[in-house]
């Protein structure tokens, strides 16, 4: 197992949001400010590392047939106890993520990763892989958060841009939030994959191939 | 048998109580509850003061003896021009938490919700001018119009006028009680 490798592939290669196009509900709803971007990520981060290391170190205690209920209730009890700490802390930005924050229980990514990887993997390497998923989630969502904030708001975290720029609102809606989604998956595809139309397409070209079942048994679908 | 069923069972049974409990500790320790019932501050208060208190200068917190489960704080205007009663009552879809300004005569000057889980514009509308000027001057015990009163209840949210009503009700008789001690 290389480390290096289960780290840096949640950043581009199987980036969470942008290849793996897992979390979307939060990556929209949240990113009208690069700040929101940055604190959702963080949380998710957070819980992610944390689940993937409590849930690698317990695999073989928990046996298959609780194993979702199982998981479930450790990432829940990691997504309260980050609400809990942030509503303490920092209350503003516990108002702005909303409801969203304890939607991360339902994050797909946070599951993903638990039935996955940590399931199957050893703890340093499920620690690895939470810190590289988390922070490729945490940096598509300030990338998506950042256009859109300086093209909705005309400010970047929070810092005005200056007034000869005019704020498109449209960037702030829900649908300029698609908008910057589709262009940025559209980038990444670009810079990571632009080769991939010469290979044969099929399972093992998928970014979930490393942890697919099907793609390992070499059926490729034409 | 023991594998299938009684094993898996056990297994969720114990990771359940051991997150609960450690969650329990985390919510004493971060000290949530006090969050949840601590008072308005006083950037809140300026806030509401207009539509609670129009005349009043400054609302500042004041410490009273009464004990009642309803009543979430005191707030005396240092003008002398009346007391604000922070209250909570049971609303239709959870807590509806009231401030309700109370001048020196004992009638109404004005009330705001502070935090309510109505239904969006349906109950919420007890929030609005429309419905709260309706209290403004008046005393004693009042009921809604379903009840025999003389509040015009929002329509479609008769539960959430009545909490509302219940509200100002048990502040003004929260206020008879505090007044000597102001």
């Amino acid at each position: 197992m290389n480390y290096f490798r289960t780290f840096t592939k949640g950043l581009i290669k199987e980036n969470p949001v942008l290849v793996m196009l897992l979390g979307t509900c939060p990556t929209l709803a949240v990113t009208t400010l690069a700040m929101n971007g940055l604190g959702m990520g963080a949380a998710t981060t957070f819980v992610l590392v944390c689940s993937n290391v409590v849930i690698s170190l317990l695999k073989n205690f928990i046996p298959k047939q609780v194993r979702l209920p199982s998981f479930i209730v450790i990432i829940a009890g990691f997504v309260t106890f980050v609400s809990f700490m942030l509503r303490s802390n920092f209350p503003e930005l516990y108002e702005a993520l909303g409801v969203f924050l304890s939607l991360i229980t339902v994050n797909c990514i946070i599951l993903g990763r638990a039935e996955m990887f940590a399931s199957k993997n050893n703890v340093r390497a499920s620690f690895l892989d939470g810190l590289g998923m988390g922070l490729g989630f945490t940096l598509a969502l300030i990338l998506i958060g950042a256009i859109r904030e300086v093209l909705g708001s005309g400010t970047f975290f929070g810092l005005s841009i200056g007034d000869w720029f005019q704020p498109i609102g449209f960037f702030s809606s829900p649908a300029g939030g698609f908008f910057v989604f589709g262009c940025v998956i559209a980038l990444v595809n670009v810079l990571s994959n632009y080769k991939m139309s010469s290979k044969k397409i099929g399972c093992a070209s998928c970014p979930n191939a490393s942890a697919c079942g099907q793609a390992e048994k070499g059926e490729i679908a034409e | 048998m023991y594998k299938e069923i009684i094993k898996p069972t056990l297994v969720l049974i114990i990771i359940s109580v051991l997150v609960g409990t450690l969650l329990a500790v985390t919510y004493n320790v971060a000290g949530i509850a006090d969050l949840a019932t601590a008072g308005l501050s006083q950037a809140d208060l300026e806030e509401l003061k207009p539509s609670v208190m129009p005349a009043a200068s400054s609302l500042k917190n004041a410490k009273v003896s009464v004990e009642d489960g309803s009543l979430l704080g005191v707030y005396a205007d240092e003008g002398g021009s009346g007391t604000a009663i922070h209250i909570v009552t049971k609303g239709y879809g959870g807590d509806l938490k009231i401030l309700v300004g109370v001048d020196t005569n004992g009638a109404v000057t004005g009330a705001a919700v502070t935090e309510s889980a109505e239904t969006p514009n349906l109950g919420s509308k007890v929030g609005e001018p429309a419905f709260i000027e309706q209290f403004v001057g008046k005393s004693g015990a009042l009921a809604v119009d379903k009840d025999g009163g003389e509040i015009a209840a929002v329509a479609g949210a008769t539960i959430s006028s009545r909490a509302f009503t219940d509200g100002i009700n048990k502040a003004l008789e929260i206020y008879e009680q505090v007044k000597g001690e102001l």
